[in-house]
Parts: C-alpha cells; structure tokens; sequence
C-alpha cells in the first residue's frame, strides 16, 4: 500500500487530504465543513463512540450495535451497494434477502470491531486474544532480516500489532491509510498516538511523505512492516489478478515491489472476530523470495498470484469480516480474438 | 514468543445475580481454546449474559413502549402513528442512557466521579426507571400490561436477593 505520487498529482480532487490545502476557488464553505463532519466519514461518530462507550451501560451496548448496524446499513447506500456487488462475486447463488442478509453481518462484525477499539482506547482490558499459527509466528520473531507483515482489512489489526510486537520482540511497523476526512485523520492519529510504543509505530500514507522510501530502510536495518494487502484506497499502486474465472481483483502492488527491494520475506497475518470481545490472530507460513538473481517481472508476478490465492481463501473463509467497502472486483476481460 | 502450556481460560465471572445462579446451577465450565496461544482479558464476563440481559430489556422496554402508546388517550387514533411513536418512544427511551450522561458528563466530573462510577450510576438510573415504569403497569386494567410489570417486578426482586446471596456467600467464604 505505497503510495504512487507518479499517478496522480498531489492537489488532486479525489486526494484524502484535498480539504488541508484548498485552493481559494475550491474553498469550503465553513457551515458545509461543519456538516461534513457529520457525514459517515466525519469525526462525529468515532468521537462518540469513544464518549459511549465509557459511559454506557454493559447491557444497552449489543442492542445499541444491533439498532447502529441497522442505521449505517440504510443510510449507507455506496458501502451497501458495493458489499452486496463483492458478495455477488463471492456468493453468486445467493438470493437477494440473503445477500442482504450478509451484507448486514458484516456491517455488524464492523460495528463490533469498532467499538472494541474504542473500548481498547479507553484503557478496557475486555478482549481475549488467540493465536493460531503460533509456530509460524516463532518463525517470525526468529527472522533475522526484515519482514512485511501482509494483512487484510479485517478484525483489530491495529490495535493487535502493539500486542504482538511486544511479544515478538521485534519493533513492528504499521501502515495505514489515511482517514478520508480532515478532521477524522486529526482525530484519529491523535487517538492511535496512545497505541504508539517502543514496539509499534505507525505511519500513514500520506502523499509526499516518501514512505516507500523509508520502509525499504526500515526492512533494510531488520525492522517489520506490517500493511494491508488488500485495499485499493487513493494513490495506492494496483495490480489485477485472476479471483475466479469470471472475475479479477486489484489489489496493491506495493507490499510486493517492498519485499522484492529488500528480499524480506512476506508473512500473512489475519486478524479475525471469533466471537463477542475475542479476536484470533491466524499466522500463515512465509513467502520467502528466490535466492540469486531474479527476473523482477516474475518474481514480482509469482509473489503476487501467492497472496492473491492466500487472501482469496481467507475471505472466502471469513467473508463476514472482510470490510472492504468499495467494489472489489471486475469482470475478467475477454482474450482478444 | 514461548509457547504456554495448554490449559483452560478461567471462568469469566457473571455481573448479575441470576447470571451467577445460571453459572452455578449449570457448572458450566469455559471452554478449551481452539487456538494454541490465549491471552484472556482482565474484565471478562460470560456472553450469553450479556445478550440475555441485552435481548430481556430490548423486549420488555419495546412491549412496555407499545402498551404505553396503545392505551394513552391523549395520542391520535391511528395506529400506525401510535406504533411509530412507540418505536421512537422506545428508541428515545434506550439513548437517554448514553446521551443524558454524555450531556452531563461535565457536570458529574465536578463531583468527582470517575467514568466507571458514572456508568454505574447510568445503569441504576435506567433500571431504576424501568422499574417505575413496571409499578405504574402493575395499575393498568389491561392483563397484558399487568403481567408485563409483574414480570419486571420479579426479575428485579429475584436480582436484588440473589446478589445480596452472592455477597454473603463471598463474605462467608474462607479466602475472603
């Protein structure tokens, strides 16, 4: 997930961070960025979440999630639309009320993982955490290079990789995408600040902070980079790959190119709900990359078709938890004639 | 990262009164992680109890709000609008547990209490509403309504007696 500054310009109109340096001509009016901060990307909602959930009562919060889900699911016409096509793809003999049905679930799953975040943020020590893969995970804290850590968009990957850098013993690097609201990136970098430790540091990538750069030397003095490796969000470099035989997926390429600079090998590492306050952590054995000379192209392709199978089965697996909320997916294209 | 020894995770202890009775009766026992690493959580407390006593109060609240709205006088005719005002009377009824204190927060935090203390209090406050609310259904001509505050009634009676058990138990018991 390294950005590509070559793709598009920084002042451009999709850019997260458009809204931090408007042009005069494009400036917002004030009572519009005031409501702005009540739309589903604003940070009205996290501030209030973490408010509630210190102060709710313990029995209102599942009937609070379950009336929120319903809210976020109705008023969220884009999100919904989008789970409904990716479910589509993943369950195309599903009928519609079931689709539907699904859909809600994850919407559920993400309002659960939500609040748990904030519950972790207040300082409530209310999660149980599992480990499966637990020799996997061995073999990471005995690499003596770098590593990249590949992740996909699911449980409390954020708030596991403190956790778990403390008992690898080995300072973990976590990127992330930058919140797609000004004040809700302000917000949260203040709020994920607290998580930042010895062991866990986390960068956002943010356009022009050269991050590509400073992971490559990151891997390169031993460090781990953890990224998700399953989003295509802003300027996020893209690369299509075969997800069934009807349909390709994008996901981004930039994990791959880092791996392949620094010859770290790649861990997947999912972060999934197992039930009310319990999340697993599943490692999965590495990826290590050819020794000797290798033909990019190849090696680069090679290491992608290995995540794409590996990511293909966990979703498949944990559909109701994979919070991608754009569409994931593209017909394939027809070989030309 | 060394492996620990597989074990079974400590119960995790019930927060009412008839959750404990639950716990005891049953035995029940945790069950053994499927995974092979489990770091448990400090404050951890059994789910069915959480979604019961979240499902017990949604219901009863939601059939409270609707008898409430069916029976008023003073409400219009129709009863597509009193089924609507009934679900925002419910729904307002369940966020004035979380705004109020939010309204309030300020306030509270002047007379020094924490956010554990002020949560707690929340809770009192909204059974205790609850509670008058069964009382004034117990009035109710309707047998529906009657029985619907009867029923609250008991469950809290039954609440407040098996907690002050349970404190006596733990009182009386040698480790204490």
């Amino acid at each position: 997930m390294v950005a590509n500054p070559a793709r598009r310009p920084l002042r451009s109109p999709h850019h997260p961070f458009r809204q931090l340096s408007p042009s005069p001509e494009h400036r917002t009016p004030s009572w519009q960025k005031r409501l702005s901060r009540l739309s589903i990307y604003g940070d009205f909602w996290p501030r209030l979440l973490s408010r509630a959930v210190r102060l709710t009562p313990w029995f209102l919060e599942p009937l609070l999630l379950a009336l929120y889900s319903v809210l976020f699911y109705l008023a969220c016409g884009p999100a919904r639309r989008a789970l409904l096509h990716n479910l589509h793809v993943l369950f195309p003999a599903d009928s519609a009320p079931t689709r539907h049905a699904r859909a809600f679930r994850v919407i559920w799953n993400f309002a659960c993982t939500l609040t748990d975040a904030a519950h972790i943020r207040a300082n409530h020590d209310i999660i149980d955490w599992e480990i499966d893969g637990l020799n996997h995970l061995n073999t990471l804290s005995q690499i003596p290079s770098g590593a990249v850590i590949l992740t996909a968009h699911m449980g409390n990957y954020d708030l596991a990789a403190p956790l778990f850098a403390a008992r690898l013993q080995r300072k973990l690097h976590l990127v992330r995408a930058p919140e797609r609201h000004q004040e809700s990136q302000a917000y949260a970098s203040t709020q994920r600040d607290h998580m930042n430790s010895d062991w866990c540091v986390i960068h956002y990538n943010e356009p022009g902070n050269m991050l590509a750069v400073k992971l490559t030397s990151l891997l390169r003095e031993n460090q781990i980079v953890a990224i998700q490796g399953d989003r295509i969000l802003f300027d996020v470099a893209a690369t299509t790959l075969p997800f069934s035989p009807q349909h390709d997926w994008h996901l981004p390429s930039g994990p791959f190119v880092l791996g392949l600079v620094s010859r770290a090998p790649l861990v997947p590492l999912f972060i999934t709900r197992s039930g009310w306050r319990r999340y697993r952590v599943t490692a999965h054995p590495p990826y290590h990359w050819p020794k000797g000379r290798l033909d990019k192209a190849t090696a680069l392709r090679d290491a992608e078709r290995w995540w794409s199978h590996r990511l293909s089965q966990t979703v498949r697996q944990h559909w109701h938890q994979w919070f991608v909320f754009e569409p994931a997916f593209t017909p394939t294209a027809a070989p030309p004639p | 990262m060394t492996p620990a020894p597989a074990h079974l995770p400590p119960r995790k202890p019930a927060r009412t009164g008839l959750g404990w009775l639950l716990q005891t009766c049953t035995q029940s026992t945790p069950t053994p992680p499927a995974s092979d690493l489990l770091f448990p959580a400090t404050h951890r407390h059994p789910t069915t109890e959480t979604f019961t006593a979240s499902c017990l109060i949604a219901a009863w609240s939601l059939a409270a709000s609707l008898i409430y709205c069916l029976h008023s006088e003073t409400l219009p005719h129709s009863p597509l609008l009193r089924y609507l005002i009934a679900l925002t009377a419910w729904i307002t009824l369940i966020h004035s547990a979380v705004i109020l204190p939010l309204l309030t927060y300020p306030l509270l935090r002047l007379l020094r209490l924490s956010p554990t203390q002020i949560a707690t209090l929340t809770e009192l406050s909204f059974l205790s509403i609850l509670t008058l609310l069964a009382c004034h259904l117990t009035t109710d001509p309707s047998l529906i309504a009657r029985s619907l505050g009867l029923l609250w009634l008991a469950l809290i009676m039954a609440e407040i007696m098996l907690r002050l058990a349970r404190t006596g138990i733990a009182l009386a018991s040698p480790s204490h």
